[in-house]
C-alpha cells in the first residue's frame, strides 16, 4: 500500500512539472505579454518599459524565465504581484481563509441535508418524500450558480427588507460588516447567501449520489441476511448499508476537496467574497501573471494530491480493490 | 420505473420468435418503448423542442430585433409588445433570450461533439490497444484532468481571444474550442472502459480471425455497441456544456455583447437588477429550464439503453 503512494506521488511530479510548463508557457501567448498593461500608458517611455522589463527580468528567452520561475518556485517563491507587489504567496494566503470558511460551512451544512434526504429517499423510494427530493435534486443540479446567487440577492436583499435597519435581510456583500467589532452572528448572517447559493448544486448532487448508492446497496444479499438475523433496522440501515453505501460518496467528497482551495469563482464574484475564485479573476484580469502561476500551480496540487486521497480512501474502504 | 402491465419479451423468447419467422421487436423499438415510459422525459423533450424551434425560427415569428438600441424604453416591465420587458439600453428582453438561446444551444452542441470526438478517438484507442498506448493516452487525460477547469477555460478563452488567430476570431468557434478541449477527458475515461469490456466479446475475436483490420473493428464493431453510454454521456455533456458557456459569458469571457447569450444578458442585468428584476430572472430561468430538459431526458435515456433491460434481463442474472 505505502508502495502504491510512494509511486503515486512519485508520478505526480513529472506530472506537476509538466503542468507548470503547460501553464508557463500559455500565459507568454498572450500578446503584449505582461508588460502589455503598461503597453498603454502615454506617461512610460519606452526607455522605462525596457527598464521594467529588465527589472522583472521578462527580457530573457522563454525558458530562462521559466528555468528561473521554477527555481524559486521550488524554494517558495513565486514571485511578487505585478498589480499590488506583494508576495504572490502572501496575495494567496490573504485569500485562502476565507475561501476555505465559506466551503467548510457549506460543506457541512450540504452534508447534514444530503445524507438524510438520500437515505431515506432510498428508503422509502417511489414514495412522495423520494419524489420530492428526486425532482427537487434535479432541479438543484440544473440551476446556474450564477443565476441562484442573483436571485437570492434579490430576494433577501432586495425585497425582503430588515424591520430594523431598513436594509436587505441578509447582507449581500463581503465576510462581515466594516467597522463593527468582532461579532459571531454578523459573520454568519454573511455566510448565509454565499452559502446557500454554493450549496444548493451541492446537495443535489451529494443526495442523488447517495440514493443510487443506497439503492443498490439495500438489495443486496447481505443486508437481506442482516434483516433476516433479526438485526433492529436502524442497525441494518447504519451498521450495514449506510457504511457500504457511502463507499462511493467519500470518494466523491474527495475529489471534490480541490473547491475547497479553488473556492467558487460565480459565488465569490456575485458575494464580493475575498476569497481565492475572486483573487483569480481578478488576477486574469490584469494580467497578473506570477499570481496566476502560483493559484494554478497550487491548485494543480491540491487535484492531484486529492485524486491520490480518493484513490487512498476507497482502497482502504473496500478492501476488494487491494487485490485488483 | 413502474412495473409494466404487460409482460414485455425476453432475449429467450425473442429468439424463438426470430427461429420461428415471426417478426420480433427491433432494439430500437425496445429502446423507444422504455423511453415512453418516464413521462417527465416525454414532456422535457417536448419543452426542449419548444425552446429549440422558436429560438432557429426566431427571425421568421419574433419582430423585434435583439440589437435594436431604444433608450426611450429602457426598462420596461413586462407588457404584450415586451412579453419579457427591455433591457437596460432598451433592447427587446425576448428576441434577446430567443437569439442568445440560439448561440448557447448551438454552443453547447458543439462543444459537446467536440469534446465526444476527441474523447472516442483518445479512449476507444486507448481502450482497443491496452499496453503502452493505453498508458500513454491516460496519462495524457490525466494530465488535462489537472488543470481547473473554470480557471483555464478563463485563461484559453482571454488567450484565443487576445491572439488574432483568423478564424478563430468572433462566433462561437474559440468558446466551442475551448469548452470542448478541457470536456473531453471523462467522455475518454469512459469509452476506453466501455472499449475494455467488450474487446473480450466473442465477434471481436472472430472478427480478427477473419483479418478485419483494427480500424474495421474498432469503428465498426466495438464503437457500435458502445453507442448506449456514449450517448447518455453526451447528453449529459450537452448540459455540462451549455451551463460552461452562459457561466463564461456571465463572466465576460465567453460570447462578448452585443451577441446575446444566456450569460451575457444575466451580467448585464446585473447592476440594475434590484430595480428591474425580470432582466436577470427570464435569462437565467431559460437556462434553468434548458437544462433541466436535457437532464429528465438523459436520464430516461440512461434507463432506456440499459443493455440488461434491452435483452430483457434482470440485474443479477
Amino acid at each position: 500500500m505505502s508502495r502504491y503512494i510512494i509511486r503515486r506521488l512519485l508520478e505526480a511530479i513529472p506530472l506537476l512539472l509538466l503542468v507548470s510548463i503547460a501553464v508557463f508557457s500559455l500565459l507568454q501567448l498572450v500578446p503584449g505579454g505582461p508588460m502589455g498593461v503598461y503597453g498603454r500608458n502615454p506617461n512610460l517611455t519606452q526607455e522605462g518599459l525596457e527598464n521594467l522589463q529588465a527589472k522583472l527580468g521578462l527580457d530573457q528567452p522563454l525558458h530562462i524565465q521559466y528555468l528561473r520561475w521554477l527555481e524559486k518556485a521550488l524554494q517558495g517563491d513565486f514571485g511578487h504581484s505585478y498589480d499590488t507587489r506583494r508576495p504572490a504567496l502572501v496575495e494567496i494566503g490573504d485569500r485562502l481563509p476565507a475561501t476555505l470558511l465559506l466551503m467548510t460551512f457549506t460543506f457541512v451544512i450540504v452534508l447534514l441535508i444530503s445524507i438524510p434526504a438520500g437515505v431515506l429517499s432510498a428508503l422509502k423510494q417511489y414514495s412522495a418524500f423520494d419524489m420530492v427530493v428526486t425532482g427537487l435534486s434535479f432541479a438543484g443540479q440544473a440551476l446556474p450558480v450564477f443565476w441562484v446567487g442573483l436571485v437570492m440577492m434579490l430576494i433577501f436583499y432586495a425585497w425582503l427588507k430588515n424591520p430594523v435597519t431598513g436594509k436587505g435581510l441578509l447582507p449581500a456583500a463581503g465576510m462581515y460588516t466594516l467597522g463593527q467589532p468582532f461579532s459571531l452572528v454578523d459573520r454568519i448572517k454573511h455566510l448565509i447567501l454565499p452559502s446557500a447559493t454554493l450549496g444548493l448544486a451541492w446537495v443535489s448532487w451529494y443526495s442523488r449520489y447517495l440514493r443510487s448508492s443506497m439503492l443498490d446497496v439495500i438489495h443486496q444479499d447481505y443486508v437481506r441476511t442482516a434483516r433476516a438475523k433479526g438485526l433492529r433496522e436502524r442497525v441494518v440501515i447504519f451498521k450495514h448499508a449506510l457504511k457500504n453505501a457511502a463507499i462511493p460518496l467519500v470518494t466523491v467528497i474527495a475529489m471534490d476537496l480541490r473547491t475547497f482551495f479553488s473556492g467558487s469563482l460565480f459565488t465569490e464574484q456575485i458575494f464580493s467574497w475575498p476569497g481565492m475564485g475572486r483573487l483569480f479573476y481578478r488576477a486574469a484580469e490584469r494580467r497578473d501573471y506570477p499570481v496566476l502561476m502560483a493559484v494554478v500551480m497550487m491548485t494543480a496540487v491540491i487535484i492531484i494530491l486529492s485524486n491520490l486521497l480518493a484513490d487512498i480512501v476507497y482502497a482502504y474502504l473496500d478492501p476488494r480493490i487491494r487485490y485488483e | 420505473m413502474s412495473q409494466p402491465l404487460i409482460a414485455e419479451p425476453t432475449a429467450v423468447e425473442n429468439h424463438a420468435q426470430l427461429m420461428e419467422g415471426r417478426p420480433v421487436e427491433t432494439m430500437r423499438a425496445i429502446i423507444w418503448r422504455q423511453f415512453r415510459r418516464h413521462p417527465a422525459a416525454i414532456a422535457a423533450s417536448s419543452v426542449l423542442l419548444v425552446i429549440v424551434l422558436t429560438s432557429v425560427l426566431a427571425q421568421w415569428w419574433w419582430p423585434h430585433d435583439p440589437e435594436a438600441v431604444s433608450v426611450m424604453n429602457r426598462f420596461e416591465p413586462p407588457s404584450l409588445a415586451h412579453p419579457m420587458g427591455t433591457d437596460r439600453i432598451g433592447r427587446d428582453t425576448l428576441a434577446r433570450v430567443l437569439y442568445g438561446g440560439r448561440i448557447s444551444l448551438s454552443v453547447g452542441l458543439l462543444a459537446m461533439v467536440t469534446a465526444t470526438l476527441i474523447g472516442t478517438v483518445v479512449g476507444g484507442v486507448a481502450g482497443y490497444y491496452g499496453g503502452i498506448v493505453d498508458g500513454v493516452l491516460m496519462r495524457l487525460t490525466d494530465f488535462f484532468l489537472c488543470f481547473p477547469r473554470l480557471f483555464i477555460l478563463i485563461l484559453l478563452s482571454f488567450l484565443l481571444r487576445e491572439t488574432n488567430i483568423p478564424f478563430l476570431q468572433g462566433g462561437v468557434a474559440p468558446i466551442v474550442l475551448v469548452i470542448g478541449v478541457m470536456s473531453w477527458m471523462m467522455v475518454a475515461r469512459l469509452v476506453r472502459a466501455v472499449f475494455l469490456s467488450i474487446k473480450q466479446a466473442e465477434f471481436v475475436t472472430a472478427a480478427h480471425a477473419y483479418g478485419a483490420s483494427d480500424a474495421r473493428i474498432m469503428f465498426g464493431h466495438i464503437l457500435p455497441n458502445s453507442v448506449g453510454p456514449i450517448i447518455v454521456n453526451a447528453t449529459m455533456g450537452i448540459a455540462w456544456a451549455i451551463l460552461s458557456e452562459s457561466g463564461l459569458s456571465f463572466l465576460g469571457y465567453g460570447v462578448l455583447p452585443p451577441t446575446p447569450s444566456w450569460g451575457n444578458i444575466l451580467s448585464d442585468a446585473q447592476e440594475s437588477m434590484s430595480l428591474y428584476p425580470w432582466v436577470a430572472i427570464f435569462p437565467g430561468f431559460m437556462i434553468f429550464v434548458t437544462v433541466i430538459c436535457i437532464n429528465f431526458i438523459g436520464d430516461a435515456l440512461r434507463d432506456a439503453l440499459d443493455p440488461y433491460k434491452v435483452v430483457g434481463l434482470q440485474r443479477g442474472q
